[in-house]
């Protein structure tokens, strides 16, 4: 049934050209963090053989103000911003469908608390939170992921409560409520599985805007210097700017496009699952 | 109308309170001992226990909470000492700049891509409408300090036509129109990367979703139906209908736009808020800290509230709910 | 006089590479002054027929073949500038669902004067006092002229939506579920307030529904589709007291008395037929309890009495009327 359902789900997908250029591109993207080490001409803090040398056949993408290879940089890059996009997603996930599947799940005064919750959190703004506890606790890689997961996820938690009330109503769900099966079990059979959809396209797209904010807070001297971030290379690129144009450049693609596979994923995903489409056999 | 409104503040006051409390918090649970930190390294003991004490900060901490509000409400939040001036007149010199580089952006980004986004939705499914999506998707997933950077090193640095850091050329001396000139000049590429990698992206997406959701309505085969021009039928029925929430969410769009003008102070040195609170915010001064904080989450707050009762006013079916 | 003449009309929908044939084969005509009733299930084509008239059909939808001829001018094949000449002037439509189908940001007033003034021209004074007095034609007090759509209740909604098709005075009113969201005594208010209208203005009308009470009600003549096809069409009064399709008979089963209480929609056993790979032969076959292997086959079109005609090949049974449906 499950297997059924995916196949399914593919023969949709792939119908969107945008989705499927996306997923080819961020598979790539994966697949180069994972072989880095083996595909990375230099180590991340490596020397590599002299400062500010401009892209060359030695070194496509040039070298930076302390030596250090910028295709190298790059291709490392790819981890570090994979794994904080993850992480955060993941933080956000977590937080937000349990939060949300309570308040939708059992309604009442619980939900209006939880909803005030989730709007003025959203309210607030968050780039300010984060770099105040950057600076008061200092930079470092795991601590800015899990404040920056605490800041995003009640979007997840708002279309998590508004799935498990759609799904509350309907007839399997009352069944299960009538045939005297616990809450949690309830919730874990029926309602996620089903209600899971829209947040992973959310976390798809969350996972893009991580992977920017990551390269923000780094650029402005947030990040953590034991990480040699794409942000932390453009940070380095600024102070060089008039000097050496090819360490702001190569970075930043980099960014770009992963981001833009990442956006293409997400909309792919939600253009997959959209029931009006799933309709055709 | 009112009540509306008055049931709308009354839900702010929680909110800014929760806040300042957490803001409190935050502060207290630091490293360090504030007193210390404000008065500097090489103050002495007798020195930091007087500033411990004129700051209160030798009470227990719900009182030094009470306090801070109390405060606040007279218009005082606190005092830098590093800088030596009273936190809210440090806010409110940077504020102009700041505001002047957000309002632009705003309001170029609302008109360009709306304007793209009808554009856009009027040639649904065309190579337009794809190449139009496309480039959105792209500059949409562009960071903005990086935009910025990459318009520095065409403009400023290849092709020298504008300036690459600053607000003014203040060593000129320029007055009235010179100085508009020179600082529309300087405020140009900081407003068009704001705009273009920042705001502009998303109201051309709102803009045309909201163009072809309504496209869709029963209202729009009306229209048809009644023998007007698909170029009536999509500039008066469809664009009144979806533009109204679109022009909205310019408001409620605020805390996403500071984050931008952070990135893109610092990447031009434009001497705004969002550049004083880089500068300061390894400088462990707390009352500036948590004065910037403040202003800025009630600031936010503010414009989502406006925002919404615009809306409420505009759209003919809001009602008090 | 034959107002309306559709010949052979077919409609299909693009999707996804196949064609979803929604309508396939229609043909009826319309007299000035009458009204017509087009009933059947949902996704039986009658939409798609009103919409194919109006040339009002979505992106992917597309007259295949026939005529539309509208006092001998074919509809089908006219270009679309002649074509907005004679939405609503000749042919106006009052749809279901009035709380979608007006626009919400414009006072219900100016609603109605636009087709006004798009194709008649007259000054303001005059487009004025034609909104005012198709206001009172349709009972709606004109304190409500300058209201929104939301500020007013489904039954006035409704009246709007009629007095607006009668802004250019049209031949033809197109009527699709005019009062199917309504309670059933505003319904009854409105079926009348409409055929005291068509009295008064001598126009013809195409009523569109799924609820044979409306029909019997307001309808000389009466089609009954199907899977895109007309199965029965003749005299109304002919077809209810003597129908001759299995379709119709189970059709008039559902609605226990012809006027009264809102009869509760007992629907026959069984899918609606498939549009994309329609089967051979008769498309009701799957539900019908008169099915035989030569339902395989096209059923012809035997004509009953006079104009009434029936698609089946057991329309001239004498032991039809005594089938039995699984409810």
């Amino acid at each position: 049934m499950v297997l059924a359902k995916i196949r399914g789900f593919f023969n949709v997908y792939e119908k969107n050209r945008g989705a499927m250029v996306g997923l080819a591109v961020l598979s790539s993207c994966f697949a180069v963090a994972l072989l880095a080490p083996f595909i990375s001409p230099y180590g991340p803090f490596e020397w590599a053989g002299g400062l500010f040398l401009p892209p060359s056949a030695r070194y496509p993408f040039g070298t930076d103000n302390m030596g250090r290879d910028v295709l190298s940089g790059v291709i490392w890059g790819f981890r570090i911003s994979l794994l904080f996009g993850l992480g955060v997603a993941g933080i956000s996930l977590v937080i937000g469908v349990i939060l949300g599947a309570i308040a939708g799940y059992f309604g009442g005064l619980v939900d209006d608390f939880l909803s005030r919750v989730f709007e003025i959190y959203m309210m607030i703004p968050a780039i300010f939170l984060i770099i105040m506890i950057t600076a008061i606790f200092g930079a470092d890689i795991f601590r800015t992921m899990i404040v920056v997961g605490l800041t995003v996820w009640p979007s997840n938690a708002k279309i998590t409560r508004a799935q498990v009330l759609t799904l509350k109503s309907r007839a399997f769900v009352q069944a299960s409520i009538g045939s005297g099966m616990s809450h949690l079990q309830i919730i874990y059979t029926h309602i996620l599985p089903n209600g899971i959809q829209p947040v992973i396209v959310n976390s798809t797209l969350q996972m893009a805007s991580a992977i920017i904010t990551e390269a923000g807070l780094s650029f402005l001297g947030l990040g953590d210097p034991n990480q040699r971030s794409w942000g932390q290379m453009l940070y380095y690129a600024q102070l060089s700017v008039k000097t050496a144009w090819w360490m702001a450049v190569f970075p930043g693609i980099a960014i770009v496009v992963l981001v833009v596979a990442f956006n293409l994923v997400g909309e792919g995903i939600s253009f997959a699952m959209n029931p009006k489409l799933q309709r055709r056999r | 109308m009112t009540r509306y409104l008055a049931r709308r503040l009354l839900e702010i006051i929680p909110v800014i309170l929760a806040i300042v409390v957490f803001n409190f918090v935050l502060i207290h649970v630091a490293p360090g001992d504030p007193a210390q930190m404000m008065a500097g390294e090489m103050a002495n003991q007798e020195y930091v226990q007087e500033i411990r004490m004129r700051y209160g900060l030798d009470k227990p901490i719900y009182v030094q909470l009470a306090l801070y509000l109390a405060n606040i409400l007279r218009g005082d939040l606190g005092y830098s000492i590093p800088r030596g001036q009273p936190v809210l007149f440090l806010i409110l010199e940077k504020i102009p700049a700041t505001l002047l580089l957000v309002i632009s952006a705003q309001v170029f980004s609302v008109i360009f891509g709306t304007m793209i986004g009808v554009l856009s939705a009027r040639n649904y499914g065309s190579r337009k409408d794809a190449l139009i999506c496309f480039s959105s998707l792209v500059l949409y997933s562009t960071p903005v300090f990086w935009f910025g950077l990459i318009l520095i090193l065409v403009f400023g640095v290849g092709l020298r036509i504008f300036p690459i850091f600053g607000m003014t050329a203040a060593e000129k001396g320029l007055t009235g129109f010179a100085y508009l000139g020179d600082l529309i000049w300087h405020a140009f590429l900081p407003v068009m990367t704001l705009s273009l990698a920042g705001l502009a992206p998303m109201f051309l997406r709102l803009a045309r979703s909201s163009i072809l959701e309504v496209m869709k309505e029963d209202f729009i085969t009306t229209a048809r139906a009644k023998g007007l021009t698909e170029n009536v039928v999509f500039f008066k029925h469809a664009l009144r209908n979806a533009l109204l929430p679109t022009v909205t969410q310019a408001g409620f769009a605020l805390g996403f736009v500071f984050s931008g003008a952070v990135m893109t102070e610092t990447v031009f040195a434009w001497p705004g808020l969002g550049r004083f609170m880089m500068d300061t915010a390894f400088q462990r001064d707390y009352p500036l800290l948590m004065g910037m904080f403040l202003f800025i989450s009630v600031a936010v707050v503010a414009a989502s509230l406006i925002t919404d009762i615009v809306y409420s006013v505009l759209d003919p079916r809001v009602v008090y709910k | 006089m034959t107002l309306l003449d559709i010949q052979d009309l077919a409609t299909y929908y693009e999707l996804e590479g196949d064609s979803v044939k929604a309508v396939d084969g229609v043909s009826f005509s319309l007299e000035r002054g009458k009204t017509l009733g087009l009933v059947g299930e949902s996704g039986c084509g009658k939409t798609s027929v009103m919409l194919s008239i109006l040339r009002l059909l979505p992106e992917n939808g597309k007259i295949v073949r026939g005529k539309i001829l509208l006092d001998g001018r074919d509809l089908v094949s006219i270009p679309e500038d002649e074509m907005r000449e004679i939405r609503w002037k000749k042919i106006s439509i009052v749809f279901q669902n009035a709380m979608n189908a007006l626009n919400p940001v414009f006072k219900v007033r100016d609603q109605i004067a636009e087709p006004i003034i798009a194709h008649e021209g007259l000054s303001k004074q005059e487009t004025e006092r034609k909104v005012s007095s198709l206001f009172e034609l349709v009972g709606l007090p004109s304190s409500h002229m300058k209201s929104y759509p939301h500020e007013l209740s489904g039954g006035m909604k409704q009246r709007v939506m009629i007095a607006m098709s009668l802004a250019c005075n049209p031949d033809l009113v197109i009527a699709d579920e005019p009062v199917t969201a309504l309670d059933v005594v505003v319904q009854d208010q409105i079926i009348q307030k409409i055929k005291e209208m068509q009295t008064l203005r001598n126009f013809s009308m195409i009523v569109v529904s799924h609820d044979i009470s409306v029909i019997a009600e307001t309808c000389e003549s009466i089609a009954v589709m199907y899977g895109g096809r007309i199965f029965e069409y003749g005299d109304s009064l002919s077809v209810f007291h003597d129908p001759h399709h299995p379709y119709t008979i189970g059709l008039l089963g559902s609605f226990p008395t012809l006027r009264g209480a809102k009869a509760k929609l007992v629907s026959i056993e069984g899918n609606p037929p498939d549009l994309l790979n329609p089967q051979k032969g008769c498309l009701f076959q799957p539900r019908c309890p008169r099915a035989e292997p030569i339902c395989k086959t096209r059923p012809p079109k035997i004509s009953v009495k006079g104009d009434h005609f029936s698609e089946c090949h057991f329309a001239l049974d004498p032991e039809l009327r005594k089938i039995q449906f699984v409810r």
